[in-house]
Parts: structure tokens; sequence; C-alpha cells
């Protein structure tokens, strides 16, 4: 009889055990919520996972672009600036920002330092005239010689 | 007599024995108990172990998800604008989805949502409490849930400016994990336990035997002694190893078997003393009684020319000095019995002849009714046949009433084919007490049988009916009381395995 009800509860353990998985579970706490976003002008800089942006706290710039692209050559201690550029002026009308390049622009457009310029010019609208819909901000390069380059916008830099 | 106890009880064991053997018994027990317990302690440790593991399994996997969605969502947030567009808000789902391996997530911003898979459906995995928790609170939260029979971990946090005041944005970011590679981690600790446990049973099982066998062999060995010393072989003793409750129990057994064959020994010689002393006296008393008889027989012829009261008193003397003789001779003959120095000489007889002519000798064929079938050969010693037909012929004479009927007849048995002479009379019968002692020494019949001393016929030692049967048994048969079916009466039975002339074995 004893053997027996022994018997049982051993097996009433292992059952127990099979039924065992990985049980669910009410909400627990994991510590630090995810922190990131920034608020005000971003600057993009290539880092090596790509492009990174690095926000510019406590300055207003206004709509001054051009020295906006400035602050690009001088990347902060652990990221790279691929930006090329002779001289520039910027201008921007609605959604619409143009780079207006003297000489030639060296690169392809599809490059990290044209998505430097084009998501650091998208930011500084965005932020210049909050009622733009920063998805449809569009950059056009026009070099003095060669083609017009664009419309590029700063999502496409970030597409795998 | 003690021989045929002896083996009845060496059956009943045995066949106990051999149920014990099927059905286990202590072996069976141990064993069980010692499987039992092994099951137990795995099953238990197992338990702890598994439970363990898997707390750290799950934590490892847990810990590392939300940091790397920490990290990631972090990563991704820095250029990410808010107010969202639901494109935006897609781009950013698909981005954190990217860079933790392509998990599902969903990015939600006030009554936007959007969802990193574009082919997934719905999202039950996303509970409302988790919803909750994320929405109200200010720290990341996890939860494991099931869906669609998996485990799955669903990781949410708020998202947090990392500038100015750090506040809350009403930006959350959910990620969901399959668990199915940390559940397949521990159900292998079970599997590996599951597969050691064959082993480990089979293990004890063994043990379990060698533990029962230490304690079985010693009891076996107990049960044959106590058996053979039943079916009365007085000199067994048990072996005595170790020095254990076992090795007492069969010290004592041993003990206690001297004892019995000591008493028993003291027994068997008093008793072969008391015969002894009562054969030699019937041998002493021979001589005398011859020099008696032979006085007596003068005495007798003499008797008429003795005046009356003298001659009464002669032919007294001759009458109990031959009853005397008679009782000597049966001494002796019991005697011999007993000393079993009774031999057989066995011969082909015809049992039928055998019957009258010991009617014949004694003169009572007028008295007697016979149904005596011809031609009924049989192996048997013709003396003592007659001696025990004359015995119960006599008795039913002198005790019973007439008609005296004797049979004689076959019959076939399981056992083999036996003889079967009834004498019977019309009586009135033994009583139950008096049936089961008639075959006792000196047991005289009832009141009911007629036996006084004004029967002077000069029978009745007492010894006749002992003699009778022991010459039965002689033969390998028996004799039997019974009741004359239904009649008054009483029917003394011989019954004799009918053993004909031996053949020369041939083999056909």
């Amino acid at each position: 009889m004893r053997v027996i009800r022994r018997g049982a509860l051993a097996a009433a353990l292992a059952l127990a055990l099979a039924g065992c998985g990985v049980q669910p579970t009410g909400v627990i706490g994991a510590g630090e919520p995810a922190s990131g976003l920034t608020r005000g002008l971003r600057l993009y800089y290539v880092s090596s996972s790509g492009l990174r942006a690095v926000p510019l706290i406590d300055r207003e710039f206004g709509k001054d672009f051009g020295s906006i692209l400035k602050l690009l050559f001088l990347p902060p201690e652990g990221f790279v600036n691929l930006l090329q550029l002779n001289g520039f002026s910027v201008s921007a009308e609605g959604a619409q920002v143009t780079v207006h390049i003297d000489g030639s622009y060296g690169a392809t457009g599809r490059d990290l330092g044209t998505g430097q310029m084009v998501c650091t010019l998208t930011s500084a609208l965005s932020v210049a005239d909050p009622k733009v819909d920063s998805d449809k901000i569009k950059i056009t390069l026009t070099p003095t010689q060669g083609p017009t380059q664009g419309p590029y916008r700063c999502a496409d830099y970030f597409v795998p | 007599m003690r021989r045929v106890t002896g083996g009845a009880v060496l059956r009943r064991v045995t066949g106990g024995a051999v149920l014990r053997r099927v059905t286990g018994g202590l072996r069976l027990r141990l064993v069980l108990a010692f499987v039992v317990v092994a099951l137990l302690s795995a099953a238990t440790a197992t338990a702890l172990a598994y439970r363990d593991a898997r707390t750290a399994v799950l934590q490892r996997a847990q810990n590392a998800t939300v940091k790397d969605f920490r990290d990631q969502v972090g990563t991704v947030s820095a250029d990410f604008d808010l107010p969202p567009s639901q494109k935006s808000l897609f781009r950013f789902a698909a981005k954190v989805s990217e860079r933790t391996g392509g998990r599902t997530v969903v990015a939600r911003y006030r009554s936007l949502s959007a969802t990193s898979d574009t082919f997934a459906g719905p999202t039950p995995w996303l509970t409302a409490e988790l919803r909750a928790a994320v929405t109200t609170g200010d720290s990341a939260v996890f939860q494991r849930v099931r869906w669609q029979e998996e485990p799955y971990l669903v990781v949410g946090t708020p998202v947090r400016y990392v500038d100015g005041d750090r506040g809350a944005s009403g930006l959350e970011v959910y990620t969901l994990t399959s668990l199915r590679a940390e559940s397949a981690d521990t159900a292998a600790l079970i599997d590996s336990v599951r597969d050691g446990i064959v082993p480990v049973v089979l293990l004890t099982a063994v043990l379990a035997l060698l533990a029962a066998g230490t304690v079985l062999r010693p009891v076996r060995s107990l049960g044959r002694a106590t058996r053979e010393l039943a079916s009365g072989d007085l000199g067994i003793r048990a072996e005595v190893t170790g020095n254990d409750e076992l090795a007492d129990l069969a010290r004592t057994f041993n003990e206690t078997a001297d004892a019995l064959q000591a008493s028993d020994a003291e027994l068997r010689e008093q008793e072969a003393k008391a015969r002894r002393f009562v054969a030699d006296v019937s041998h002493e008393l021979r001589t005398p009684l011859a020099a008696m008889t032979m006085v007596v027989t003068v005495l007798e012829e003499e008797a008429d020319q003795l005046p009356p009261d003298a001659a009464q008193a002669a032919r007294t003397v001759g009458a109990e000095t031959a009853r005397l003789a008679r009782l000597v001779e049966d001494l002796m003959e019991i005697s011999r019995f007993d000393a079993k120095a009774a031999r057989l000489n066995d011969a082909m007889t015809d049992l039928a002849a055998t019957v009258r002519s010991s009617l014949a000798l004694r003169g009572w064929t007028d008295r007697v009714r016979v149904d005596l079938p011809e031609e009924l050969w049989a192996v048997v010693d013709r003396r003592r046949i007659d001696v025990v037909v004359a015995n119960l012929v006599g008795n039913a004479l002198r005790h019973g009433a007439p008609p005296v009927t004797v049979a004689l007849r076959t019959c076939r048995a399981e056992d083999g084919e036996w003889v079967l002479l009834s004498v019977a009379d019309r009586g009135p019968g033994l009583p139950p007490e008096a049936r089961a002692r008639v075959f006792d020494r000196f047991y005289k019949a009832d009141a009911a049988r007629t036996r006084g001393a004004a029967d002077d016929s000069g029978q009745g030692s007492g010894l006749g009916t002992a003699i009778a049967l022991e010459n039965a048994r002689l033969h390998g048969g028996t004799i039997e009381v019974s009741d004359a079916d239904g009649e008054p009466g009483t029917v003394f039975s011989l019954r004799l395995p009918l053993r004909r002339q031996e053949e020369d074995p041939e083999c056909e």
C-alpha cells in the first residue's frame, strides 16, 4: 500500500515535470526605459554602424542652413565626416531644400557623405519650420558643373 | 503417519512458495521499494535542477533581450522626429526590428501604431496589462506569454528624451521574442534524465535483488530445513552464516531441532524398551503356559471323575488357559509388527478358495452367506489373509447379528485396481466413537455389541482387529468400517491392492 502511494507520488511528480515548460507570467519590471529621442537640431556623422545622429543642444541657428552644414566638417570624438564640398550655399522653400555647389559634386548621391548632408538639412528644416512634415522634405543638389542630383530624402539613407 | 503429514505440509508450503515466486513476496516488495526510492530521488533532483536551470536560462534570455532592445531603441530613436507620421513610425519599427535580429517590433505613438512585420496580422500577444504598464509607467517591462502553442517573451518600453528634462515622449516600443530555444534547452534536461532513468532503475532493481537474496537465501534454506524436519528427518540442521538476526534464527532452529531430536530419540528408546519388554514377557510366558496347558488338559480329561464344583473349576481353568495362550500368541504377533519384523510371505492365491477354507476351518460355512467370484487370483500372503478373514467374520458372528455376509469383488480406482473383501452383519451397528477406536489394541467394543463372560467361545484377546489391520497394511491395504447402507449393521471392508503375478517386463 505504501509502495503504491509512493509510486503515485513519484508519477505525479514526473507528470508535473513533464507538464512544466516555460510558463506565462504577469508583467514584470525590467529597469530603465529606453531613451534616445532628441529635441532640436541633429547633425549626422558617420560611425562604424552607418549614419549616426548627434543632437546639437542649446544652439539656435534659425534658417542659417549654411552654418549648420559647416558644423559637419568638425566631427565630434568617435565620428567621421565623409562629406566633401568646396563652396556652397543653401536655399529652402516649403519642403524643398536646394544646395548650390561650386564646381562639380564628386559623390554619387547614394553615399554616406551625401546622406550626412541630406539628413542634417532635413533635421534643420523641420526644427526651423515645425509645420513641415519631415517625411516630405526633399534635398536637391545643383552643382555648377555637372547634372542636378536628387531630390533626396533622409529616409532613403536608412533603408537597409 | 508422520511421514504422510509431512508430505502434506511439504506440498502446501511448496504451493505457497510457487505462488509467491510468481506474485513476488519479499523479493518483489524489496525491488519495488528500491525502484520507487530511486525514482523519487531522481524525480526530486530533476525537479529542483530543472527549476533552477529554467530560471537561470530564462533570466539570462530576458535580461539579454531587454538590454539589447533598450540599446537598439535608444540608437534608432536618436534620429527620430516626434510627432511621427504613420510612415516614419513604420520605418522606426522596421529599423529597430532590423537591428534586433529581425524580431517583430511594434511602435506606438498615441493613436498611431506600426508593426515592423508587414505580413503579421493582429498582435494578440501584446496584452492590455503590458500596454497599460508601459503607457502609465516609466520603466521597461516584460511579460512571458503563450502564443500559438509556443512560449514568447514580450518586452515593452516607453522612450524618453535623452536631452532636456528627460521626460516621457509618448512613444512606446514593443518586441516579440520566441523562447522556443530556452524551452528546448530546459526540456533537454528532462530528456536526459528520462534517458538516464532506465539504467538507474535497472541498477536499483539489481541491487534490490542482491539485497533480497541476502535475506531470502537464509530464509529459504531455513524453510527447506523446516520442511525436512516436518517430514521426519530430525537430523537436518540449518546453515548458520554471518552474525545477523537470520543467523540467530538459524541457530535457534538448530537448537530446537537438537532438543526435538534428543526427545525423539529418548521416546523411541523408551518405546523400543517397552516393546522388547512385551516381547520378552510373551516369550517368557510361553514355557509356563505350555506346562499349564498340559496340566489343564489332563485336568479336563479327568473332570468327569471330579466332584461337580471341582469339575467346573477345571473346565474354567482350561478355558482361561486357552485364552491366555491365545493372548500371548497375539501379543507376540503384535510385537513382531511393532518391531517391523513381520514379513509378507506372498504368492499367487485364489482368494475365493482362501476365504472358503478359512470359514470351513472354523466351522462357519453354514453360518455365513458368501458372494465369492471364482478365479480371482492375487498375490497375497495366504496365512495373513486367513487371519484377517477369521477375525472379521468371528467378530461379526460374535458381536453382530445374522445374516453375516462375506463378499469379494474388485474395483478400479485412480491408483490402480483393488480387491474389496467386505464382511457385513445385521447387528445394531457401531456408534461413531467406537468406529474410530475399533482397531485400537485392547479396545473392548461397547455394550451394544454383546460380549460377556457368558460368551465362552474363548475369543477376544482384544488384539484381533489390531492384528487384522496390521496384516492389511503389510499388504499395502487397509480395513475400513462403515454403516451398512441405510440398514442396521456394520460393514468391515478389507481393501487390498490387486497385484497379479508380475509379468516379464517387456518394452512394447
